[in-house]
C-alpha cells in the first residue's frame, strides 16, 4: 500500500500557469489598492503546492520568482529564491497538504503571501531600496497580501485545484480496481 | 517455501521525491541571479534577459492597459466621493486663485505671443524629444515606476528624463525594444538636482518612502515659503533646467537644523495612458553652464526674494516698486 496523491493533471496545470502568467503581465501592473499590488505568482505557486508534489511545488516557485523579478524594476533572484524557499515550507507543511474549503486556502495562500511580502520587503530595507519599514511593512507587503490572498479565491475555487490533497490507493497509480475511494473528485 | 496467496500488498519501494534536491539547486541559482545582477549594475546579461521578457510580454501590457483604462475613471469617481470637507475647502480655494491666475496669465500670454513674434522666438524649453504613452505601471507594490510604449528601438536609452505636459515625472531606467521603464521622481531611489525657482536656492528633490517629495540640503539661509516652485537646476546634467517638478507645500526648520525640511507637492501625476516626453538630447542653453554650477556651488542658498524681485523690477520697462507685495518670509 503507497500514499498516492490525487493530484492535478499537468495540462490543468499548465492552463492555470499561462493564465496566471497573463494576468502578472497584464493585470498586476493596473491594479493598485491602498499601496498593494496582486502577486498573481505566489497564486501559481500555492496552486502548485495544493497538487502536492514537492518536486512540481518547488520547481513552480523558482519558475515564478524569476518571471516575477524580471517583469519588474526588481532585483532578480530575490523573489526567485523566497519562492522557492517559501514552497519547499509550504508543501511539507500541514497547511500546504490539508484539505479545505476554497476560502480557508485562500487564508494559507494569504498567510503564505504576508510572510513572503514581509521577508522580502526586510530583504530590499537591507539592500537599501526600501528606507520606511513601517511603510514598507504596512504600506506595500500587508495590502498586498491581504489582495493576494482575495484575488486567489476565485482561482481556488475554479476547480484547478484538488478539493483535498491526499487520499489512500489500494495499488497506486491508477483509480481503478482500488479499494479504498479517493477523497477527491478526479479532475482531468 | 510457499507462497502466500490471496492477498498481496503492492508495496512501492520508491520513495517519493521531498523536492531537496531542486531546492538546493534553485536557491543557489536565485542567489548567484541576484549577486550577478548587483554586480553588472545597469546593463549586463541579466539585464538582456529582462529586456527580452519585457519585448515580450509589452503586448499583454498594452492589452491590459486597454482593458484597465475604463476603470481608472471609476477609481478617480470613487476618490472624489470619498473627498473630505478639508480637500474640498482647498480644492474651491485653489479654483478661486486658478480663476484669477488664468486672467492674468492669459494676459500674460498674449504679450508673450506678441513678444514672441517680434523676436522670433519659438518655444521656451525647446525640447529634442519623443512622444510616448504611458502603458501601465509596476508590477510590483515596492517601487513607483511606469512603462512606456517606447524602447530602444526608437532611440531611447537609459537616464533619459521623460516629462508630461505639467512637468517632469521621471527617469528612463530600464529600456528594451518596444518599451521602456521609468522610475518616477517619486521613487524612494529617485534624485533630481533643483533649485527654488524665485530665489534659486539649490537643493535635490528626493522621493520619499511614503510617496511624498522632499527638497533636501537647501539650507536655512535660503528664502523658502509655501507655494514656491520647484524646478530642475539642471546641474546633473540629466534634465535640462527650469522643467518645473512642484510646488512647495510645507517648510519646517527644528532650532539647531542646517537645513530646512522642505515637502513638495509634485506638479504632475503619471496617469495611465497618458502622454508624455522623453527628452532625447540637451542643448548648450538647456544644460547648466560653467556659470550656473560655480554659482551654485559659491552661493547654495540662493538669493533673497526682496533681490530677486527688484533684479526682475529692474529688468522691466515700467520700473515700478512691487517689493512691497512681495512676501519675504522665509519659512512657515
Amino acid at each position: 500500500m503507497d500514499l498516492h496523491e490525487q493530484g492535478m493533471s499537468s495540462r490543468t496545470f499548465v492552463i492555470a500557469a499561462i493564465v496566471c502568467v497573463l494576468l502578472q503581465a497584464g493585470l498586476a501592473p493596473q491594479i493598485s489598492i491602498a499601496g498593494g499590488r496582486v502577486n498573481f505568482m505566489i497564486i501559481l505557486v500555492c496552486i502548485s503546492v495544493f497538487s502536492g508534489d514537492p518536486t512540481r511545488a518547488v520547481v513552480c516557485g523558482f519558475c515564478s520568482g524569476l518571471f516575477y523579478d524580471l517583469s519588474a524594476a526588481v532585483p532578480v533572484g530575490v523573489m526567485s529564491l523566497l519562492l522557492t524557499v517559501g514552497s519547499f515550507a509550504l508543501v511539507h507543511s500541514a497547511a500546504g497538504q490539508t484539505g479545505g474549503t476554497p476560502s480557508a486556502r485562500g487564508i494559507t495562500v494569504g498567510a503564505f503571501a504576508l510572510v513572503i511580502n514581509v521577508i522580502y520587503s526586510i530583504i530590499l530595507l537591507f539592500m537599501g531600496l526600501e528606507t520606511s519599514f513601517v511603510v514598507a511593512i504596512f504600506g506595500h507587503a500587508l495590502p498586498s497580501s491581504i489582495l493576494t490572498g482575495l484575488v486567489a479565491i476565485p482561482f481556488l475555487m475554479s476547480g484547478v485545484v484538488p478539493q483535498s490533497g491526499y487520499g489512500f490507493s489500494a495499488r497506486g497509480g491508477r483509480q481503478t480496481g482500488m479499494r479504498f475511494k479517493p477523497k477527491t473528485r478526479k479532475l482531468k | 517455501m510457499a507462497r502466500s496467496s490471496g492477498f498481496s500488498t503492492n508495496l512501492n519501494t520508491k520513495r517519493q521525491s521531498t523536492g531537496m534536491r531542486p531546492l538546493i539547486v534553485f536557491s543557489l541559482i536565485s542567489v548567484l541571479l541576484l549577486t550577478f545582477y548587483i554586480r553588472e549594475g545597469e546593463a549586463g546579461p541579466i539585464h538582456a534577459v529582462r529586456s527580452g521578457v519585457t519585448t515580450i510580454t509589452s503586448p499583454v501590457r498594452f492589452v491590459g492597459s486597454a482593458v484597465a483604462a475604463p476603470f481608472n475613471a471609476i477609481g478617480n469617481v470613487f476618490s472624489n466621493l470619498t473627498a473630505s470637507q478639508d480637500t474640498l475647502d482647498e480644492l474651491k480655494k485653489q479654483n478661486e486663485e486658478l480663476t484669477s491666475k488664468v486672467a492674468e496669465l492669459s494676459e500674460a500670454q498674449k504679450t508673450a505671443e506678441r513678444l514672441e513674434g517680434l523676436v522670433g522666438l519659438q518655444s521656451t524649453y525647446n525640447l529634442k524629444s519623443t512622444a510616448a504613452r504611458i502603458v501601465g505601471a509596476s508590477g510590483d507594490a515596492w517601487t513607483s515606476t511606469v512603462t512606456i510604449d517606447k524602447g530602444s528601438a526608437d532611440g531611447l536609452t537609459i537616464n533619459m528624463p521623460v516629462t508630461s505636459s505639467a512637468g517632469v515625472i521621471g527617469q528612463i531606467i530600464e529600456v528594451s525594444a518596444k518599451t521602456s521603464t521609468v522610475r518616477l521622481i517619486g521613487d524612494e531611489n529617485s534624485g533630481v538636482s533643483a533649485m527654488v525657482q524665485d530665489t534659486r536656492a539649490q537643493g535635490m528633490l528626493q522621493g520619499q518612502a511614503d510617496g511624498t517629495l522632499r527638497l533636501e540640503y537647501v539650507s536655512v539661509d535660503s528664502d523658502v515659503k509655501v507655494g514656491d516652485i520647484i524646478v530642475t537646476s539642471g546641474i546633473g546634467g540629466v534634465f535640462p533646467k527650469g522643467l518645473p517638478l512642484g510646488t512647495v507645500s510645507s517648510v519646517e526648520k527644528s532650532a539647531n537644523d542646517v537645513y530646512y525640511t522642505i515637502v513638495v507637492r509634485a506638479q504632475t501625476t503619471a496617469e495611465n495612458n497618458e502622454e508624455v516626453l522623453v527628452i532625447t538630447s540637451l542643448t548648450d542653453e538647456q544644460s547648466a553652464s560653467d556659470e550656473d554650477v560655480s554659482t551654485a556651488n559659491s552661493t547654495p542658498q540662493g538669493t533673497s526674494r526682496d533681490a530677486a524681485t527688484k533684479t526682475k523690477d529692474e529688468s522691466s520697462d515700467d520700473g515700478s516698486d512691487t517689493s512691497e507685495t512681495t512676501d519675504s518670509g522665509s519659512s512657515e
